[in-house]
């Protein structure tokens, strides 16, 4: 494909109307107002369809860099809220990953990091770790009223998700249009045009593709390369399910548990708990994977299988076609990486549209196309780690994880913890830069699996009452907060107002 | 293989890198024994310049006051650069700019606004521009902006500086050469000295530049001048009495055809130096050119040969290469000792992380930080030495022509084509950086690198930065000049709670 050198943006077409696209569309639209954007839905491509959780990237893209009004969003989207992921894995009963700083920080008075001290108790090392260990979604504030701020994400129905970003794309200009895509016309430039039943052929300066695991453009119409993460996530199907709600609590995280043949989530929607098994082929069919699934969850009714394949397009942007979502690349929900890649994605195209003049070169893409093949290793990387460290069960699947997981870029990075333990010094070792998750993220899992380390620190008296000084704070605000539901409830009053 | 803890550790070397080691050692590792070794050396009167690092660090880590600092050492200030250099000629270049800063009321950063040049974007840009120092308030005080300085260091009395504060700190100090170096299974086992005594430690730093005799006598010795082909190689340094003429407020710089010239302030004196590549100019021809500069020199010039490059693998066994004999770049960005301290501060986090000797990975570490530091102090010499069209001799020729930035490619690519973007904080190699972003674009805007599509500016927001320009302009035209401040430091003290002295 030739890689034509600068080519001016005044036009883009947007293939597929799931949250990938619709982000895409939306974004370039919200801070390039300018630019004609128009986003085809086509209904052969589908939609996964599944719940989405996402990281703490999310509230912050929308509110502070597209400057969405929290309460149209909070009215149309309908989001719960999640401060993190509760791992059932490893050795310990249960641990809870944040969005915060646990390890990656010191209490007043510790000479070491948090990490040092909570081999044996990880509880409580921050605010949002405290919150969900008591089932708890804000600390509450003045007049009793729920503090919605810090790191904090969302849990958010697919569809809800939808319907809201199309309304707010509507309202920010891009046009939506519905019709069945053809086929693609390439030429040197790229893509020439796209083809579809009822309106026929159509042009743009700029393509998104949004297609999903199809990456029409991208993919079958360029031709661009796939790479595999097989050599360190080996899990290629998702059986999901999931109920209405009975009497469960709705709660602030997001349930990651070990299963026999991999692992699953539980999604926690105001209405409806979502689950879903990621498992290995390799390892257990679809009858045994479904046993386990609805004797571990009863109130599953029905079952649907995804197929998946882990990996990523060798680039992200060729010539005049930009793929984001999975178009762009691929990996379980584990960390809920997808919402937040996509919007690494979006941001990145519309800030180097914007840095070019509307003229995008090969400088630009460059750049995209090393920084997004980064984020994609880095969460392949990271997911690695949790299933070469997972010692909780014993089977089949789970000891050729431990035996047979590259930790790719992070081999290094490893090597050091051994020595030096849950270090911030390990931040020095990442591997690649722009780096977009930190190392919060592996201390988090290395700590909370317990995974060995080579230098173990003697807390002396005096670093107990630091410690236990610093994690009371927390405690003592989480066990005065509020639940999902409470604050679901005091969003809603007429009374309430986001500032 | 078992090492014993690094409890001691001995810095082996000439003053002022060797004390300065010391110093900071025992300041990060207090409850450790930290001995200096200082070697005879004869540092040059012409002195060298760094960056604000130094002086941010002689005072909050080692805890010097500035009394003490002034008192014995005797610098002057530096406010950053001002450069007969690059696309546009001339341009300053502060320490204090704040290229993505946006200023109140405003939606563009100081980058975007000052692309044309950074002269007046910040107090330190427009005091440096008018030959001042520090503001002055409206009653007419004088605004110390040391928190924004540099040093320009001479290195004798900065040497005393140190050493004293060493023997104040608890540093054991010993005077002698290194003779020779005994040689165990885990590296060096003990120092021979040359008047027959011996000394050893669980951990030797080697700052004894280019010799490098405790590194040298070990496996895997070595030194990588990769990239460093379009750098000069060679330079003459001499030194004039200062007389009448005013004191600057920081360091000159200036393209000749041969080379580049600089100029460092001291109090009764000016250093001057100028470098070169033999294949281009003959060592008589540049000793002209620099005396030709110099006048009348106090000294006969001094000529320097510079190897430019790096260790690749600074530590081997309990023996570590810190300084010159780990590092060397010329002086253009004033990093020398900077970069020392780099190494120090990475060697004494990694040390304090563990009670052990650090082991494979942990050297791994060190090896990454320190490497890293190197690369982009070289990839911020090549970027001037590209951009630089100030003269265009076969010298320049060849050195723009050999002279690209290898880790720092990306960021510059992005920065000509749109400028300085936020979305450079993502395309940096490194983070921590050394220089850092807000450095890397005040030099590419100073070195007038093009832009392809530099962004429209909002008119409110050029109207706005033109009232900005104007009041720095009367900033730096009401400033103070070096003298006043000079002379006021020999004023009593205020009264009022001080900092105590380590002395």
């Amino acid at each position: 494909m030739t890689q034509q050198s600068h080519f001016s943006v005044d036009s883009v077409l947007v293939l597929g109307g799931g949250s990938a696209g619709l982000l895409a569309a939306l974004s370039l639209k919200c801070l390039i107002p300018s630019l004609e954007v128009r986003l085809i839905r086509s209904i052969q491509l589908g939609v996964i369809g599944v719940g989405e959780g996402t990281t703490a990237a999310f509230p912050e893209f929308l509110f502070n860099h597209l400057g969405i009004p929290r309460e149209e969003f909070y009215r149309e989207a309908r989001p719960t809220w999640k401060q993190g992921i509760k791992f059932i894995w490893g050795p310990r009963d249960q641990f809870f990953y944040d969005f915060e700083f646990q390890y990656d920080h010191r209490f007043d008075g510790l000479p070491k990091a948090n990490g040092y001290y909570a081999h044996d108790d990880c509880s409580d090392f921050s605010q949002a770790c405290a919150l969900m260990q008591r089932g708890k979604a804000f600390p509450t504030g003045a007049l009793g009223r729920p503090v919605v701020k810090g790191s904090y994400a969302f849990h958010i129905e697919n569809h809800h998700l939808v319907n809201y970003l199309e309304s707010a794309a509507g309202r920010a200009g891009v046009v939506l249009e519905d019709d069945v895509f053809i086929r693609a016309e390439t030429g040197p430039a790229g893509i020439e045009a796209l083809h579809f039943e009822k309106s026929g052929r159509r042009t743009a300066d700029l393509y998104v593709d949004a297609s999903g695991f199809k990456a029409e453009l991208l993919g079958k119409a360029l031709g661009e390369g796939f790479k595999s993460f097989e050599g360190g996530l080996f899990c290629d199907r998702a059986m999901t399910g999931g109920w209405e709600r009975e009497d469960e609590p709705i709660q602030a995280y997001t349930t990651a548990e070990t299963m026999d043949h991999g692992w699953c989530w539980q999604i926690e929607h105001e209405g409806h708990i979502n689950r879903g098994y990621v498992y290995s082929s390799r390892f257990a069919s679809e009858d045994e994977v479904r046993e386990e699934f609805l004797r571990k969850n009863p109130k599953v009714t029905r079952t649907r299988v995804l197929e998946f394949r882990s990996g990523r397009r060798e680039r992200g942007w060729v010539g005049n076609v930009v793929a984001v979502g999975n178009a762009s690349g691929f990996v379980e929900p584990l960390e809920a990486t997808a919402l937040a890649q996509i919007l690494f994605e979006c941001r990145w195209l519309q800030e180097l549209i914007e840095l070019s003049g509307r003229r995008p070169g090969p400088h630009e893409r460059e750049f995209f196309n090393h920084a997004v093949g980064v984020a994609w290793d880095e969460i392949r990387d990271f997911l690695a780690f949790h299933y070469r460290f997972n010692t909780r069960l014993d089977t089949p699947f789970w000891r050729h994880c431990r035996d047979h997981t590259d930790l790719g870029d992070y081999q290094a990075f490893f090597d050091l913890y051994q020595e030096i333990g849950p270090s911030p010094m390990l931040a020095q070792m990442l591997p690649n830069r722009p780096n977009i998750y930190g190392i919060e993220g592996f201390l988090a899992m290395l700590v909370g699996m317990q995974v060995p380390h080579g230098n173990p620190h003697h807390v002396t008296t005096a670093e107990i009452a630091a410690l236990q000084a610093g994690k009371k704070h927390y405690a003592r605000r989480a066990a005065s907060g509020l639940n999902v539901a409470e604050t679901l409830a005091a969003i809603r009053r007429p009374s309430w107002q986001w500032s | 293989m078992v090492m014993n803890p690094p409890n001691k550790i001995l810095v082996a070397g000439p003053a002022p890198d060797a004390p300065l080691a010391a110093l900071f050692l025992k300041r990060s590792l207090p409850d450790h024994s930290i001995t200096v070794l200082v070697s005879p050396g004869d540092p040059d009167p012409a002195g060298e310049a760094t960056t604000p690092l130094v002086l941010q660090q002689l005072v909050n880590h080692i805890g010097l006051t500035g009394h003490d600092i002034h008192r014995i050492a005797r610098p002057l200030w530096s406010l950053g650069f001002r450069m007969d250099w690059g696309r546009r000629g001339r341009h300053v270049r502060a320490f204090d700019s704040p290229v993505f800063a946006i200023p109140e009321g405003l939606v563009t950063p100081v980058g975007q606004l000052a692309r044309m040049g950074l002269e007046h974007a910040s107090a330190a840009s427009a005091l440096l521009d008018a030959g001042k120092l520090f503001p002055r308030e409206s009653r007419g005080r004088i605004q110390s902006i040391e928190n924004v300085c540099g040093l320009q260091l001479d290195p004798g009395p900065f040497s005393r500086l140190l050493l004293q504060a060493c023997k104040a700190v608890g540093v054991g100090i010993h005077h002698g050469a290194v003779d020779a170096v005994d040689v165990c299974e885990n590296g060096v086992r003990r120092i021979r000295l040359s008047d027959g005594g011996g000394i050893s430690a669980d951990l030797y730093l080697d700052a004894c530049g280019e010799a490098s005799p405790l590194r040298s006598a070990l496996p895997g010795h070595g030194w990588d001048d990769a990239s460093t082909k379009g750098l000069c190689t060679r330079a003459w340094t001499a030194v004039r009495r200062r007389g009448s003429e005013a004191v600057r407020p920081g360091v000159t710089i200036e393209t000749i055809d041969q080379g580049w010239r600089w100029r460092i302030e001291h109090l009764d004196t000016i250093g001057f130096g100028l470098a070169y590549h033999p294949d281009f100019t003959d060592d008589d021809e540049a000793r002209r050119l620099l005396l030709e500069k110099v006048g009348d020199p106090i000294h006969a010039p001094r000529h320097h040969r510079w190897r430019q490059g790096h260790h690749p693998r600074p530590w081997e066994g309990n023996v570590l290469a810190v300084g010159d004999a780990a590092a060397f770049i010329e002086p253009l960005g004033s990093m020398r000792l900077p970069l020392l301290i780099q190494q120090l501060d990475s060697l004494t986090r990694i040390l304090r992380e563990r009670d052990a000797m650090p082991g494979d990975a942990s050297k791994v570490l060190y090896l990454r930080m320190t490497h890293q530091a190197w690369r982009e102090v070289l990839d911020f010499v090549l970027i001037h030495y590209r951009e630089n069209h100030a003269s265009d001799s076969p010298w320049w020729r060849h050195a723009r022509g050999n002279a690209e930035p290898q880790v720092f490619r990306r960021f510059f690519e992005l920065y000509s084509s749109g400028g300085a973007h936020r979305l450079l904080h993502y395309a940096l190699p490194f983070s921590p950086c050394s220089l850092g972003i807000d450095s890397w674009s005040a030099a590419l805007i100073g070195l007038g690198v093009p832009v392809s599509r530099p962004p429209e500016l909002p008119p409110a927001d050029v109207i706005a930065w033109d009232r900005h320009v104007r009041s720095m302009q009367e900033l730096g035209r009401r400033g103070v000049a070096a003298a006043e401040v000079l002379a006021h430091l020999h004023q009593p003290a205020p009264k009022g709670p001080a900092r105590e002295s380590i002395f």
